[in-house]
């Protein structure tokens, strides 16, 4: 609505939308729902709207992620409606090396992933689309996830309707006719007829139904199952990278004047790390920079492991009761941190001192927690010492 | 005043230069339909209204709103309030809409957006808008030319933009009475009811006491080359600042960090004042020493504001969405994320009548300057033909107020002095005019004090003096020795309570607004019919020619930003008729744009001619009486008009 098709200029076999229909009538443009998010916001864009999030849907949206610190991935999915599917990723205007090589490599992996799930399906940012038109667009919801919140976004666009007749993992314009013929009864589009027009004369009037917006259904019945599957699967497998805090152990020893020395080891056994992306510690990096960004402070986009210990029958004697302890790596930046000679350990041990209060046993609790890597405790009992 | 700014050679030649090119501006916009001259209009003829600029502190959120509610009551023609949202507290966020009804509603006239009070510690800004408010209403009628502004423009005007927080920083402020001292980072040690300062001698100390006067702490900076030097900033006692900020030591005020801005003088050299024995650590009083103010503290109460989302909380000048950073300090958490400026940008973008945005900050500086868009990118970013636009009314700006600034982030004295920090992403004042393609500037205010001297900057100096000799030395108290509990023996002292501006000062500031957002308003795009023809061209057919023109300063399209983002709403010429029917063509047209005096002049020397547009149709007798023909033409940043003519009836055969 309110758009204006015309052939690319460097391939007038494909159209796109060029230029907004000027709103002579007064009319304000409706806004496209996948051109509202903040980042790289144009307002030349079409369909971008009066301001980023200005349709309230979006603004709710936004609004519901920032005020959840644990999610840590930003999935959106939508309908291209081409032969096979295809995934979006950051970033949409810039190339691959403007991202931080450890987050490039997990959004590499990532695209491995889908490909092995949905067999050769491929993944891509606009900034790398086949035709390279040079066209960028902003507001872009994985863009706005990567760059502005410090996680990981994906745009899923799922494929068109068919049937893959041939097997070979795409639905062809000739598999998707014929699916529509034998399978829909031709439903979806009319033949062309002559017609007589009042200003044009002697046209055809035919084709794919205006009702579904000049598109046959998404995807519906065993294709539609197929990559619904597939879809679930993937998902299943990125909720499988979650940074994972984890304590490895909790153990005591006596120590001098009947204290116990508690030491707990905590560890991120998951694939990324407790901070997510880089680019979530490069957005928090400001606020230990001089300057007034230092008291003023930056919302926070990432959020380091916290280590508490709670104590019955027994008093802290050192270490405080709740420590933030920075960040662990996960498999993948270990992985690559390691590779290039980096010193960072994905485990980090905490220590107290205990001294009982009373004859009875003392018990202590080790919890540690991070909003986006959940949470993992122990319960230990230490002895009396003789 | 006049000899008194003579007497400066830079100021002289500045001056001068502004006065030019403002006449030159001035004369190209006398307004036709007058015949007044928009130079009479600002500078001298407005009529003045008694206002008291003497009042401290500030009228609280419930007085303002009775206020507005009995001038729109005493004003139903002209003056008509609207809530136009709800603030985090749930205060209703009112907007007063100027306009002459009558005439026609706002929506269909040339907008202007007024904001004050955006940041809440900032808040001269409402006073400084309900008195534009008050005098646009007491003067209507009397002021022939204010009564031809609001019979054609219409103001949108928010006095208190972060009401949550202007009750939050008035009300909390020493001077109100029964007031709490804030507890936000530290105490009342030496229980005279107020939380000010302490100072601490220290070697590796960032502060020095002035030479001058022992009250007055200066900042050290460091430089490049990572030795200490002492470079003058906004709290020295010299000339050379153009103060952009704070009160020196205060417990419920600060400001940016401290800025130095050369004036073609070399720098006085002044290292010997600060050896190290000489220097001190500066503390909020009674507060852990973790917070000695090293940089930008975080004691304003204006940031104090938590929307809900997550802490830190935004700040209400850094929300917008043109170039957005999370980075940015105070961006919070996503643009418009703040209930506030979501229902500003939503009413500014529902009104695709305004063409200006002027909101009205209060940065405490020793002379008026304004902020204009582009705030990271050199002048050469912006379209030549907008640029030239800032440079026209900068002049004004600078001519109405005796040599006062106009610049960007991007040109602030910080690039002079080789430290510019590229801070400052999404202000009001760049969404204005790349998200929305309409014109802005972001004036910050004055502080307070006295020019005794008569060179149309305040000192700190001078504000001593001031607070001395007029306020019973009741802001600005002297150092005293006392006891704190963790850092031993202290100084206590300093600033207390030092409001935003007060007196003549704020009078002289009340004053040149109100002057230039009159003159701003006088530069809209304004459309008009100025011609309507016709021609038989065969039996009962004739040719309608409709000459549309623009009679106002700006172009329809207002900016050259607004066509690069689409963002211009064109002129639509409707043709409205009894007794025939149109041929060949849609009785409404799309007329395009049609330039101003600004455009067309500085096209005319590339041999343009746009400084009007014909509008053509074709139309058939349907009876045989006389037929009425009306031409009506809008755009919403242009206003309305419409002109009518009536062909007789058909001739009788016989």
């Amino acid at each position: 609505m309110g758009y204006v098709w015309r052939p690319r200029p460097n391939n007038p076999a494909r159209w796109e939308m060029k230029d907004r229909e000027r709103h002579w009538t007064g009319r304000r443009e409706q806004p496209d729902y996948n051109r509202q998010w903040a980042e790289e916001w144009n307002a030349a864009d079409p369909g971008a709207g009066d301001y980023p999030f200005s349709l309230p849907e979006f603004y709710a949206v936004a609004k519901a992620v920032t005020d959840r610190r644990n999610i840590y991935f930003f999935y959106d999915v939508h309908s291209a409606n081409v032969g096979r599917e295809f995934m979006i990723r950051g970033l949409s205007n810039a190339p691959y090396q403007a991202m931080h090589h450890e987050d490039n490599d997990w959004h590499v992996r990532l695209a491995a992933a889908w490909s092995v799930i949905s067999p050769g399906d491929f993944t891509l940012d606009d900034y790398y689309t086949p035709d390279g038109t040079g066209a960028t667009i902003g507001g872009l919801p994985p863009d706005w996830a990567y760059l502005h919140q410090g996680i990981f976004g994906f745009g899923g666009e799922l494929g068109g309707s068919g049937i893959d007749y041939d097997g070979n993992g795409e639905v062809l314009p000739d598999e998707l006719e014929r699916w529509h013929q034998e399978e829909m009864g031709g439903r979806y589009a009319q033949p062309w007829q002559p017609y007589e027009h009042p200003v044009l004369g002697s046209i055809e009037i035919g084709g794919p139904h205006v009702s579904s917006q000049g598109q046959f259904p998404p995807a519906i019945g065993s294709l539609m199952s197929d990559r619904t599957d597939k879809s679930f699967e993937f998902l299943m497998y990125v909720a499988g990278l979650a940074p994972e805090v984890s304590l490895v152990e909790v153990t005591s020893e006596p120590a001098s004047q009947g204290t116990h020395r508690v030491l707990a080891t905590v560890r991120n056994d998951g694939w990324i790390s407790t901070y997510v992306t880089r680019r979530a510690l490069e957005i928090g990096g400001a606020t230990t920079q001089a300057g007034p960004g230092a008291a003023l402070n930056i919302r926070r986009r990432e959020f380091p492991v916290v280590v508490e210990i709670q104590i019955e029958g027994g008093e802290l004697v050192s270490g405080a009761s709740s420590q933030e302890i920075g960040h662990l790596l996960g498999k993948l930046a270990h992985i690559r941190q390691w590779a290039d000679g980096g010193e960072e350990v994905p485990s980090k041990t905490v220590e107290w001192r205990v001294r009982p209060t009373g004859p009875g046993p003392v018990t202590v609790r080790v919890r540690a927690s991070a909003h986006k890597a959940g949470s993992d405790q122990e319960t230990l009992t230490l002895r009396a010492q003789r | 005043m006049i000899r008194q700014l003579m007497r400066d050679p830079l100021l002289r030649i500045s001056f001068l230069v502004a006065c030019l090119i403002a006449m030159v501006s001035l004369s190209a916009i006398a307004p036709a339909a007058s015949g007044q001259g928009a130079l009479d209009a600002i500078a001298e003829n407005l009529i003045d209204i008694d206002y008291d600029f003497g009042r401290w502190p500030y009228p609280l959120y419930a007085e303002v709103t009775a206020r507005l509610q009995e001038l729109a009551a005493e004003h139903p023609n002209i003056a008509t309030l609207h809530s136009i949202g709800k603030t985090a507290a749930g205060r209703d966020l009112w907007l007063m809409e100027v306009t002459n009804t009558e005439t026609g509603p706002g929506d269909n006239k040339p907008g202007l957006w007024i904001d004050g009070n955006l940041h809440a510690h900032e808040s001269n800004g409402r006073v400084r808008a309900m008195y534009m408010i008050e005098r646009l209403l007491a003067t209507y009628g009397r002021d022939e030319v204010v009564t031809r502004i609001l019979d054609s423009r219409v103001f949108y005007i928010v006095p208190m933009f972060d009401a949550d927080g202007g009750e939050r920083s008035l009300t909390r402020h020493p001077a109100w009475p029964g007031h709490q001292p804030s507890q936000h980072l530290g105490s009342d040690l030496n229980g005279d009811g107020f939380v000010t300062s302490m100072r601490v001698k220290d070697p590796e100390g960032m502060w020095y006491a002035s030479p001058k006067d022992d009250r007055l702490m200066l900042r050290l900076r460091a430089r490049d080359e990572g030795r200490w030097n002492y470079v003058p900033t906004v709290y020295d006692e010299t000339k050379f600042f153009r103060s952009s900020g704070p009160q020196v030591v205060g417990a419920t005020t600060v400001g940016p960090q401290a800025r130095w801005m050369p004036t073609g003088e070399d720098p006085p050299q002044i290292d010997y004042l600060a050896p190290p024995e000489n220097r001190y650590s500066i503390y909020t009083e009674g507060s852990s020493p973790l917070h000695r103010r090293d940089d930008f503290n975080l004691t304003v109460d204006g940031f104090e504001r938590n929307v809900g989302f997550d802490p830190p909380p935004s700040d209400f000048n850094r929300d917008w969405s043109a170039e957005w950073r999370p980075d940015e300090p105070g961006g919070g958490a996503f643009p418009f994320s703040l209930p506030e400026t979501r229902a500003a940008a939503k009413f500014i973008a529902a009104h695709q009548n305004i063409f200006f945005q002027y909101n009205m900050h209060a940065d405490q500086t020793a002379r008026n300057y304004t902020a204009r868009p582009g705030m990271h990118h050199p002048y050469d970013w912006m379209d030549p033909e907008d640029n030239e636009f800032y440079n026209r009314i900068g002049a004004v700006w600078s001519a109405l107020g005796g040599g006062n600034i106009i610049e960007n982030n991007y040109y602030s004295q910080e690039i002079a002095a080789g430290a510019y920090t590229d801070i400052q992403h999404g202000c009001e004042v760049d969404w204005a005019y790349i998200g929305r393609g309409i014109h802005s500037l972001m004036p910050e205010g004055m502080a307070v004090g006295k020019d005794y001297d008569g060179d149309r900057y305040v000192t700190m100096l001078e504000i001593l003096r001031w607070n001395d000799e007029e306020k019973n030395g009741q802001f600005w108290i002297p150092w005293e020795a006392s006891e704190d509990p963790t850092l031993g023996q202290v100084e206590i002292g300093g600033l207390r309570g030092m409001p935003p501006a007060l007196d003549e000062r704020m009078r002289v500031e009340g004053d040149l607004h109100y002057k230039f957002l009159v003159y701003l308003a006088d530069l809209s795009p304004m459309l008009s019919v100025a011609d309507l023809q016709t021609e038989p061209v065969g039996d009962d057919e004739y040719r309608v020619v409709a000459t549309l023109q623009n009679t106002g300063y700006l172009a329809t399209y207002v900016s050259r930003k607004a066509l690069e983002i689409r963002r211009d709403v064109p002129i639509l010429a409707e043709l409205q008729l009894e007794g025939a029917e149109v041929v060949g063509s849609r009785s409404l047209l799309n007329a395009g744009h049609i330039l101003g005096r600004h455009s067309y002049i500085w096209r005319w020397g590339a041999g343009a001619d746009e400084s009007t547009k014909v509008v053509e149709w074709r139309i058939r007798r349907t009876g045989d009486g006389p037929i009425s023909v009306t031409v009506a033409a809008k755009a919403p940043q242009a206003g309305r008009d419409s002109r009518s003519i009536t062909l007789g009836a058909r001739p009788d055969d016989d």
